[in-house]
């Protein structure tokens, strides 16, 4: 199946192809020696090539493409060419010319056209008016009841204009001229197509010209003679650099022109040249003016708000407006006695600025100061003229102010030497080192981290270890009773020996914080144990007999001394009561052993 | 020594601040040996400060010694990486250098692994790792009591911030040891010893990486792989450990006016 469709494909597609086909014309059959026309080629193909001329006697064919044209379109799934190329060529002489085959490599074969003849003739060679079409011309056609023309014939001369104007002709030197090109293209029904062969820009000579070339302005429609015409305009500023009677020259258009249902034909346009007058700028000028002319506004600002005695800090000052740009000179900046000002570093912005700005220059002062202390920058001023006002303006900054702390490096280490009448011959800060610090803040030895390292790394583990313990203990004592009771025996057998032996009936006190204890350790009822209950439950827990004999002896002494109503002496209760003490120790300590057993 | 530790113990820092006050007391008066000697003993007694290196290059370089200048500067790069000051002196000393050689890089892996750490001080690596720890702990110890929404991720990505600032910490406690030749030219040769044949020559102010040290000789590479041996009184260390570099036999007095 791959096969089948691999191999059918290519046999549909040429099948589908249709045959190549070559076609050359021109647009008159009868010309003019020296006059261009145009030859046209067409050939359409699925790969279609450029067309090349054979040198023929008594015809001169220009190598560019004049006009040109490509369609591409798919049919029966192979892409399809239409090309179209026009050439300009001029016939050199009288008589019958023979335009012997054209070759054309199309989809890999090379096409032949066929020959053909014209008629050339000699040139009547007529003059024509500036600014209009040098060519014959020949009546286009009527234009339309719809025209706003109304019935007036159109002649090539109407289809495309050229024109050149400048905004003001009379100025101040270094006033802002600005020459306009503009082209005239007449719309509908003709729609004329301009393809241009060669240009000749107005010559601007006493003119400074930015941008070097008139650049692209934007298009919009005019009637003109009761044409509607598609304007395109570009642009181009103009500082007169002298004074007097200025020129700006011709512009000189070469093209031919392509309109719908007629043509193309080849034409050449001429401007009106434009005279300026130039004013010299009124004497005598400012000393500060270098040559400003326009409107402008200053701004300068330092690249921090402090700096250390001796270091140098950037003072930028930007000048910015409408004007010359070639005669923006280095803002002069007032006498500092705290600072010494080096020379400033020029920058221009590459593009005319935004908002209709001409001019962006900045200029970076390196400033070192000298001295200590709160300093002032005054104004910084600059002269411009100003043609609105006819007058020389100043344009001033703001008063900056730069807080100057004090360095440690001495006087001779400290400044750009400024000139003769500063004592100290200076280093060069730009290159120098930046002085001492002077508060380091509290400086203390660095200890040792082999201590500091594994305590720190060690406490936190440690505390939590001693926290998941004590919180493990808590939820046991709160959620186990047996452990709870066994827990706060000692704590409550202490209690109640203290009390006991504060209290009036010291052996039944006595007596309860025994059993009491017994019956916490061994998770019994307390109540109502008497003694033979306890030696039973020691007995049975293996509680050693000496210890149980002995705690069994103290509690039934209590319970005599209680029923008997023979009250203990102290000295007696106080013998029991260590007996008492030393021997639940014993029976605690047994207790434990087997329950860890 | 024993009166000084207990000086310092009564009296704090401020026995510290007076040693440093008197250094820019000389440097001001252009004793710029006399500053060197009361900056390095700062440094002696175990003052690891960023002014104080940076002061005590100042001092170098105005006795006209580059070498030990850059590696003050270094130093005080290393302890502060923001310091632009110490960074602006160590490229106008740079600049005087006769080959502006680039400085060692670290290892590959390092780069690789710390390449968010260099911006830091090893100060404050290391107390942001003690942070990060304490608080993953403080999050279990908070378990403990109650359970947390979330807690248990948060106290992952703690640990692993803690760790990460640990080995940062780690990595500028013990970054390779660079050292800056401090003579106008240093030989180095191919093994330990004079009678080696000299494979290159360092200039004054060049800085390398010293892989080995032996016997008063230290094995030493270039940022581009050059290495070889020299000796180690013709070098000033970087550190840590913070070596004061050895005296010249002839100082080279230059940038002092």
């Amino acid at each position: 199946m791959w096969l089948l469709s691999t191999s059918l494909v290519p046999l549909l597609a040429m099948l589908a192809a249709s045959d190549p086909k070559l076609t050359v014309e021109v647009d008159h059959s009868v010309v003019q020696v020296g006059v261009p026309f145009i030859i046209s080629v067409h050939a359409s193909g699925a790969n279609v090539g450029e067309p090349t001329f054979p040198v023929i006697s008594g015809l001169h064919i220009r190598s560019d493409i004049a006009v040109q044209s490509t369609q591409t379109s798919f049919q029966r799934g192979v892409i399809q060419q239409r090309k179209m190329r026009g050439f300009l060529a001029t016939a050199t002489r009288a008589g019958t010319i023979t335009i012997p085959s054209i070759t054309v490599q199309i989809d890999g074969q090379e096409v032949h056209s066929d020959p053909m003849t014209i008629t050339a003739s000699e040139s009547p060679n007529p003059g024509r008016p500036a600014g209009k079409a040098e060519s014959p011309t020949p009546p286009v056609g009527n234009p339309g009841p719809s025209d706003q023309a109304q019935n007036k014939e159109v002649t090539v001369d109407d289809l495309v204009l050229i024109t050149t104007d400048v905004n003001k002709r009379e100025v101040y030197q270094g006033e802002p001229v600005t020459l306009t090109l503009t082209m005239l293209r007449m719309q509908s029904p003709y729609d004329a197509v301009p393809n241009q062969l060669g240009v000749t820009l107005p010559t601007t000579q006493g003119f400074y010209a930015v941008p070097d070339k008139p650049k692209e302005a934007g298009s919009d429609f005019r009637v003109q003679n009761g044409f509607q015409y598609e304007t395109q305009s570009w642009k181009q500023t103009l500082y007169p650099t002298v004074s007097g009677k200025l020129a700006i020259g011709p512009w000189l258009w070469q093209g031919v022109i392509a309109v719908h249902r007629s043509g193309p034909y080849t034409v050449t346009l001429k401007s009106e040249p434009i005279a300026v007058t130039v004013k010299p700028l009124p004497t005598p000028s400012p000393d500060a003016f270098h040559g400003a002319v326009g409107q402008f506004t200053l701004e300068a600002k330092l690249a921090k708000d402090s700096a250390m005695q001796g270091v140098p800090v950037e003072l930028t000052v930007w000048v910015t407006g409408q004007g010359n740009p070639s005669g923006i000179g280095t803002p002069k900046l007032p006498t500092m006695n705290w600072a010494y000002v080096g020379d400033a570093e020029k920058k221009s912005a590459k593009n005319p600025p935004a908002d209709g700005k001409t001019v962006e220059a900045s200029f970076i002062f390196p400033l070192t100061p000298v001295q200590a202390g709160q300093q002032t920058i005054p104004p910084v001023e600059y002269c411009y003229f100003d043609p609105e006002t006819q007058k020389y303006e100043i344009a001033k900054t703001p008063p900056l102010t730069l807080n100057v702390m004090p360095g440690t490096e001495r006087d001779s280490h400290i400044v750009v030497g400024a000139g003769d009448s500063q004592a100290n011959r200076i280093n060069v800060l730009a290159n120098d080192i930046i002085p001492n610090v002077t508060e380091p803040g509290t400086l203390s030895r660095q200890d040792s981290m082999v201590l500091v390292v594994p305590v720190l790394a060690g406490a936190p583990p440690l505390a939590f270890m001693a926290l998941a313990l004590t919180m493990r203990h808590r939820r046991r004592v709160a959620s186990d009773s047996r452990y709870a009771r066994a827990y706060h025996a000692r704590s409550k057998l202490k209690k109640r020996i203290h009390a006991a032996l504060d209290t009036a009936e010291p052996a039944a006190a006595l007596y309860k914080a025994v059993t009491g204890f017994i019956a916490d350790k061994l998770n019994v009822p307390e109540s109502g144990m008497t003694s033979l209950d306890a030696k039973q439950l020691l007995e049975s827990h293996g509680v050693d007999a000496e210890v149980s004999g002995a705690l069994i002896k103290i509690l039934r002494t209590c319970e005599r001394a209680e029923y008997a109503s023979t009250p203990l002496s102290e000295d007696e209760l106080h013998a029991m009561v260590n007996g008492a003490m030393v021997n639940l120790d014993r029976f605690e300590t047994q207790v434990k052993k087997r329950g860890a057993a | 020594m024993i009166a000084q530790v207990a000086i310092v113990a009564l009296f704090g820092a401020s026995v510290f601040n007076a040693g440093f006050d008197r250094a820019n007391d000389m440097y001001s008066k252009g004793d710029f040996a006399g500053a060197v000697n009361q900056y390095e003993q700062l440094v002696r007694d175990g003052v690891v400060d960023a002014s104080v290196f940076f002061n005590l290059g100042n001092a170098y370089y105005r006795e006209g010694r580059l070498g030990p200048a850059i590696a003050n500067y270094e130093r005080a790069l290393h302890l502060n990486p923001h310091f632009d000051a110490a960074r602006h002196n160590l490229e106008v000393g740079i600049q005087q250098t006769e080959r502006h050689l680039q400085r060692p890089l670290p290892p590959e892996w390092e780069r690789s692994l710390l390449f968010w750490h260099y911006g830091l001080s090893p100060r404050m690596s290391f107390w942001t790792a003690v942070v990060c720890w304490f608080l993953f702990w403080t999050i279990l110890a908070m378990r403990q009591w109650r359970s947390v929404a979330f807690s248990r991720i948060v106290a992952g990505v703690v640990v692993v911030l803690a760790a990460a600032f640990a080995t940062s910490a780690w990595a500028k406690a013990y970054p390779p040891l660079l050292a800056v030749a401090c003579e106008k030219k240093v030989p180095v040769h191919y093994g330990i010893g004079d009678n080696e044949t000299v494979r290159f020559e360092l200039y004054e102010g060049d800085r390398v990486t010293v892989e080995r040290r032996s016997g008063g000789w230290d094995l030493i590479a270039t940022a581009d792989g050059e290495r070889g041996w020299t000796r180690e009184s013709k070098l000033a260390l970087v550190g840590p450990p913070y070596e004061r570099p050895t005296e010249p036999a002839s100082p080279n007095l230059q940038g002092s006016s």
